[in-house]
């Protein structure tokens, strides 16, 4: 601490009782010196000790620096923290609030070696005269000024030699603190690391004094050596912005020409690594290796680093490694870590075999479906053609015509047999031509009812098709004396769906133009003298194929006419649906036919109604077999699945 | 003669349409298609002869006034509006007319549906249960009047979707309504059983009335 001169056998100091060697836990034979230090193999390991001791020695005064101010801090040495700020560490630990460090504790070899640079200083300032402030250096720090007035002063000052000697100048060779970190770079070491090995010249003589240097160097630096010269700040890199990348001890400045104090010593030989682009020859493993191998690792829940911790004693912290994801978060295998072990061309021979087995059973059962979809559209269009066509083509009437009619098709019956002779009866055709083929008979029922009755017609349709459909069944009148436009008129086609029944209901004569021969309008025929309005008809029938077009002309007709009765032919698919509507406490309908069993209720003596009727018995008759057999069939092969 | 083309016209396109039973085949397609170009085809025409020509043209040109003229572009200028609807750039200028197309539609459906078919449906469905003088007729209709009311409240029951959450966490229909709601599967079932046995009946007919006509051609043609 005091800073003067102490033999070489002292552990203390003798002038102010300071230890100068410093303290290693388990080494008894510690050796006083470095170069002791390197008398065997032993001495190695304290070696390291003591050279960590003097870098975590020197790590508080690392830390000390940031406090000193611009202006007393040394030059190149802040502009050497400014070029090389502390890089990320290379192997990076968690975070952990530092402690306080220590009181700084200089050991007694960095403490010699400052005071040894301090009376470097107080000598160099004492042999020079007055300082020669270079131009490169506008700031000169204090302890080389103070070099350089030791210089200047002529350097009479009392010369201090080096405390220690360079024995063995091989035990340096072997830096033990680098034993287990890559190779330092100016930017890893602290420059205040510098200072106790500024004095020590492994390959200089052993009793060379440092006052030599100062004659060998004119320029004021006292004994720095070049490379530590060579590292100073020139003007210009004073003046120029610092550079992108450190220099690295492998790439020397040029005017670096004494190898630098801390030679590279032999090291454990490190992991070879491989050229950049080499490729690493993957190993064969042997059998029994490889099927031990996992093949499965889970992957773990990836975790931000900018995670911030939410609870427990570590709440607000970021970067915190969770434990969670990986200890508590259930995870399953996806894949078995054992495998059968099938080789590639035990896995193409399997695939060989299976290819044609799984094609040909796909095939088998593509066929089989088509084979038996087929022979179902045969079976019943079989059942269908022989119930159907056979008695058509034998004209059989095996079947009774039925007992009555049904309260529906009587209640139309009678609307229609009490009208009186001339009575203005409003016809509606809603169907089309697929429909022909059941209402055709309902039609045909009606309008001869109507015939007979010896009412006038007025036809109309909001379908197209219904309007020319109209016309053919009307045409049909002309048998029986009815003429187009006396007793019958055609009102043609009614746009406009709703919209339009209602504007019919309200204005028929405009709504509609009428289709008539001669090209008249056909309100002005004889047929519908005397109908102004909607109300002036007494009868309203309607024949529709589907109850979605029958329910407009209920809705937008029949209630604009209260006193108008509406009856309606169906097809039996709508009976279920029109039924309601002549069931109902106040009907909407006053009487209804459906299909061919309300035609025939209708009028047992039609003809074609009785050619139809063992075709329409039969066809019933064998749709209802083919639904019970294909039922059971159906229940009882899915049973047999269920057994399998 | 004319019955006689248009009869094998008829009798042909039959079997191309019957073709159908060994599967889809260009026959059973060109019948098809055949049948459908006419049908537009025809549906033009009545709407050209019946609707543009008497309804939109006709009153513009020769109107007996200028007021009526006049009052007859407005259709004519809906109309042409309503061919911006084919290019994406001017197609909004069509939603005018088709927005009055839709909005007095609706407006005429609705009022029909409740007029004409709501309320005679609800009235029906709460049939007087007064006992009539003819004591078979009543117990006739006392049963019929009770079937339909259990029919109508069991069905809309079936239609109550309310729900709470049991103690598992899962929607739980009240228990009181899960028989009524039953029985009301059941009479809808049996209504949809009833629609579609009435539909398989009309295909039959139609089918017996195809081959019928097919049949009484055949014997006109050959003199029987």
């Amino acid at each position: 601490m005091c800073g003067r001169p102490n033999p070489e056998t002292n552990e203390v100091c003798q002038f102010c009782s300071a230890r100068i060697k410093p303290l290693i836990v388990g080494s008894a034979e510690t050796p006083s010196t470095p170069a002791s230090m390197a008398a065997s193999d032993a001495d190695a390991q304290s070696t390291d000790d003591w050279l960590a001791t003097i870098r975590k020695d020197a790590t508080p005064v690392t830390g000390l620096l940031p406090d000193i101010s611009e202006e007393e801090a040394s030059d190149w040495l802040g502009r050497l923290r400014a070029q090389h700020p502390p890089e990320e560490p290379r192997f990076p630990l968690p975070k952990v609030e530092p402690e306080p460090p220590p009181p700084p504790e200089p050991s007694p070899l960095k403490r010699s070696s400052t005071d040894l640079l301090r009376s470097q200083a107080a000598a160099a300032s004492a042999a020079s005269a007055e300082p020669e402030p270079t131009p490169a250096e506008p700031q000169v720090p204090d302890w080389l000024a103070s070099i350089r007035r030791a210089q200047q002063a002529g350097g009479s000052e009392p010369e201090e030699t080096l405390s220690v000697e360079p024995e063995a100048p091989s035990a340096w060779e072997a830096p033990p603190l680098m034993s287990t970190a890559p190779p330092a770079t100016p930017a890893d070491v602290d420059p205040s690391s510098f200072d106790f090995l500024l004095n020590f010249k492994p390959e200089a003589p052993p009793a060379e004094s440092v006052t030599e240097k100062p004659a060998a160097a004119p320029s004021g630096l006292g004994d720095l050596p070049d490379w530590l010269i060579a590292m100073r700040p020139t003007a210009a890199e004073s003046s120029a912005p610092p550079p992108a990348a450190p220099p690295t001890p492998a790439e020397p400045s040029p005017k670096e020409t004494t190898p630098p104090p801390v030679v590279p010593a032999p090291r454990p030989p490190a992991p070879a690594v491989p050229p950049p682009g080499a490729e690493i020859a993957r190993a064969t493993l042997p059998a029994w290796l490889e099927a031990m191998r996992p093949v499965y690792v889970p992957k773990l829940a990836s975790v931000s680093e900018d995670r911030e911790e939410t609870a427990g004693p570590l709440a607000g912290l970021r970067g915190v490694l969770g434990a969670e994801p990986i200890v508590a978060m259930p995870r399953q295998a996806e894949v078995r870590s054992m495998t059968l072990q099938v080789s590639e061309a035990q896995s193409a021979l399997l695939e060989r075999l299976r290819q044609p087995t799984e094609e040909g059973a796909r095939q088998k059962s593509a066929g089989v479906r088509r084979v038996t979809a087929q022979l179902d559209r045969w079976l019943v269009t079989l059942a269908l053609v022989v119930s159907i066509a056979v008695p058509t083509l034998l004209g059989s009437r095996i079947l009774p015509a039925p007992s009555g009619r049904a309260p529906e098709t009587h209640a139309a019956f009678m609307a229609i047999d009490s009208l009186a002779a001339g009575t203005p009866v409003l016809l509606a055709f809603e169907y089309g031509p697929a429909s022909i083929g059941e209402l055709d008979v309902q039609v045909e029922a009606v309008l001869d009812h109507l015939a007979a009755k010896g009412a006038r017609l007025a036809a109309v349709s909001s379908q197209p098709e219904g309007a020319a459909l109209a016309q053919a069944a009307l045409q049909r009148l002309e048998a029986a004396g009815y003429q187009s436009g006396q007793g019958y008129a055609h009102l043609g086609y009614i746009p406009g769906g709703a919209i339009g029944l209602a504007h019919f209901a309200d204005q028929p004569q405009t709504a509609t133009t009428g289709w008539s021969r001669s090209g008249a309008s056909a309100w002005d025929s004889p047929a519908l003298t005397g109908i102004h309005s909607l109300a002036d008809f007494s009868l309203l029938v309607i024949f529709a194929a589907t109850p979605e077009v029958a329910r407009p002309w209920i809705e937008q007709v029949g209630t604009r006419a209260p006193h108008m009765q509406v009856i309606a032919a169906v097809s039996a698919g709508a009976e279920a649906l029109m039924l309601p509507y002549y069931e109902s406490e106040t009907p909407s309908l006053a009487g209804l036919v459906t299909g061919l069993n309300g035609a025939s209720g209708y009028q047992p003596t039609n003809e074609t109604v009785q050619a139809r009727r063992d075709s329409y018995g039969f066809g019933i008759l064998a749709t209802a077999a083919l639904i019970i057999a294909s039922s059971a069939y159906h229940g009882i092969k899915k049973r047999k699945e269920v057994d399998l | 003669m004319s019955d006689i083309i248009g009869g094998v016209i008829g009798f042909g396109i039959t079997l191309l349409i019957l073709s159908y039973m060994f599967g889809d085949n260009p026959l059973f397609r060109l019948a098809a298609h055949l049948f459908v170009g006419v049908a537009a085809g025809y549906v033009g025409a009545v709407a050209l002869k019946a609707v543009v020509v008497p309804h939109l043209l006709m009153p513009a040109l020769t109107g007996s006034s200028l007021n009526e003229r006049l009052l007859a572009l407005v259709p004519l200028a809906l109309a042409a509006l309503l061919i911006f609807r084919f290019h994406p750039a001017v197609a909004r200028w069509g939603s005018l007319p088709l927005a009055f197309l839709v909005g007095i539609g609706a407006a005429v459906a609705l009022g029909g549906a409740v007029r004409g078919t709501l309320i005679p449906q609800v009235v029906g469905a709460a049939p007087d249960l007064t006992p009539s003088p003819g004591a078979a007729s009543w117990v006739e209709a006392m049963v019929g009047a009770l079937v339909a009311l259990a029919g109508t409240v069991a069905t809309l029951a079936y239609f109550h979707f309310g729900a709470r959450t049991n103690a598992a966490g899962q929607a739980e229909r009240p228990k009181w309504i899960l028989p009524i709601a039953w029985l009301g599967e059941v009479f809808i079932a049996a209504t949809f059983g009833a629609i579609y046995a009435g539909t398989l009946v009309a295909s039959i007919a139609v089918l017996v009335g195809r081959v019928d006509t097919l049949w009484s051609f055949v014997r006109r043609v050959a003199g029987g």
